[in-house]
Parts: structure tokens; sequence; C-alpha cells
């Protein structure tokens, strides 16, 4: 099983990768998966700040993953 | 009569067109937000300001936060359009015209419409650290639901 992962803004620098595809384990959660690649990357407290959206939907880190799903990490956002 | 349109755009804004929408009978009250790469941050000289977007999460969420705006401030018109990629110091990044029978929703829909596409719509600027190609992306706020 796997999920099209989508790296943003700074995560794409701090990862060097716009987006990937990675292996999900059996009743991952995008919390899960979140800490599993970036914790590598930046403290607990970035870590917290950075929300999941899966298929287009921001949700909780609780979500589920699905085989094929789009999971996207989102950084602190600054439009406008 | 309730109207919003939303965007995420590439290229500049047409600002003139966009408020000429605006206008109607009716509609004495109209509050337009432009807001515009200023020449610095942090102290430092920038030349512009490169702005990254979700595509798929993004224009969804424009319209979401302009179908709340007038969700809460029915019978008015409210626009905006956040622009995407390289904006040159002194052009719009974001604009958001609403416009009402008097000012007071007129700005308070305004006001609220510029603080939600802050927080809600998956948008993200970095300016260009002179000397380097190193950029360096603003702090942000985290990301949160429309209304949220």
């Amino acid at each position: 099983m796997s999920a099209r992962v989508l790296y943003f803004a700074r995560l794409k620098d701090l990862c060097g990768v716009a987006a990937a595809d990675e292996a999900v384990l059996p009743d991952d959660c995008v919390g899960a998966l979140k800490a599993r690649l970036l914790a590598a990357h930046m403290p607990e407290e970035g870590l917290r700040s950075v929300r999941c959206a899966v298929n287009g939907e921001l949700v909780d880190d609780m979500h589920p993953v699905a085989d094929g799903d789009e999971v996207a990490f989102l950084p602190p956002v600054s439009g406008g | 009569m309730s109207v919003a349109t939303e965007g995420i755009v590439e290229g500049p804004i047409d600002a003139g067109a966009l408020r000429s929408r605006l206008l109607g009978p009716g509609l004495g009250g109209v509050a337009v937000f432009e807001g515009r790469v200023r020449h610095s941050e942090a102290g430092q000289p920038i030349q512009g300001l490169h702005y990254e977007h979700y595509p798929r999460m993004a224009a969804a969420a424009m319209a979401q936060v302009l179908a709340e705006a007038i969700r809460r401030w029915p019978g008015g018109r409210v626009l905006a359009q956040q622009r995407v990629g390289w904006v040159p110091v002194g052009e719009i990044a974001l604009w958001v015209g609403c416009a009402y029978a008097h000012r007071a929703e007129a700005f308070a829909a305004c006001q609220w419409v510029i603080d939600e596409v802050k927080q809600a719509v998956p948008v993200w600027k970095a300016s260009q650290v002179p000397g380097s190609a190193q950029r360096a992306w603003a702090p942000g706020q985290v990301i949160r639901r429309v209304g949220g």
C-alpha cells in the first residue's frame, strides 16, 4: 500500500522533494505518516504546526490513510 | 441579491475590472482591499515575493470563504483574488472587494475575508534571500477550516 505525499513551501525545501509515493502501514493515520516522514527534519513543535489534508480535505491527525490516497503536508500558511 | 466570486490567479490582478464587477444599484458602501508586495521583508530589500499554493485545495477554500462571507453578510457582492507565482514589489498579491447597501457590512465582510484567506487557504509566500538562491518562507499561521 502506498500514498502520494505532497510537500509544500518550507517542507519541500527541508525534505528536498515536492511529491513522493510513500509506503502506508496497516492502520496508518496521517499523524503517524507525518511523524515518520518529517520528524527527522524538524522539532516536535514544528511538527505540530503542520496540518494534513487527504484527497484535498483538511483532516485531523487521526484520520486513516488508505492505499492510493493523496496526503498533503501543509505548513503554516501565509497568503495575502 | 448576493454574489460571491473567487479565484486563484497567475499573473497580474486586474483591480479595475474586479471593482467594476462589484458596483451595482443599491450598493452604496464599497470596501476594497489591495494587498501589495512591500519593498522589504525583515529589514532586507526584496524585488518581489514568490507565492506557492496547493491547487487542489486553494480554489475550493477561496470559494468557501466567500460563500461563508455571503452567508454571514447577505445582500451584497464579495469578490476576491489571490495571485500566485512571482509577484514583483508594488503589485497586488491579494485583492478583496465587498459591496453592500451600507459601509458597516462592507468593511466587516472585507476584513473577515482577508483574515480567512490568510488562515484557511493553502498559500505560502517566500522572499528570495539577497545574493542567494535560498528562499525565506514567511512564518505564517497554522491552517484551519474556513470559519473555524
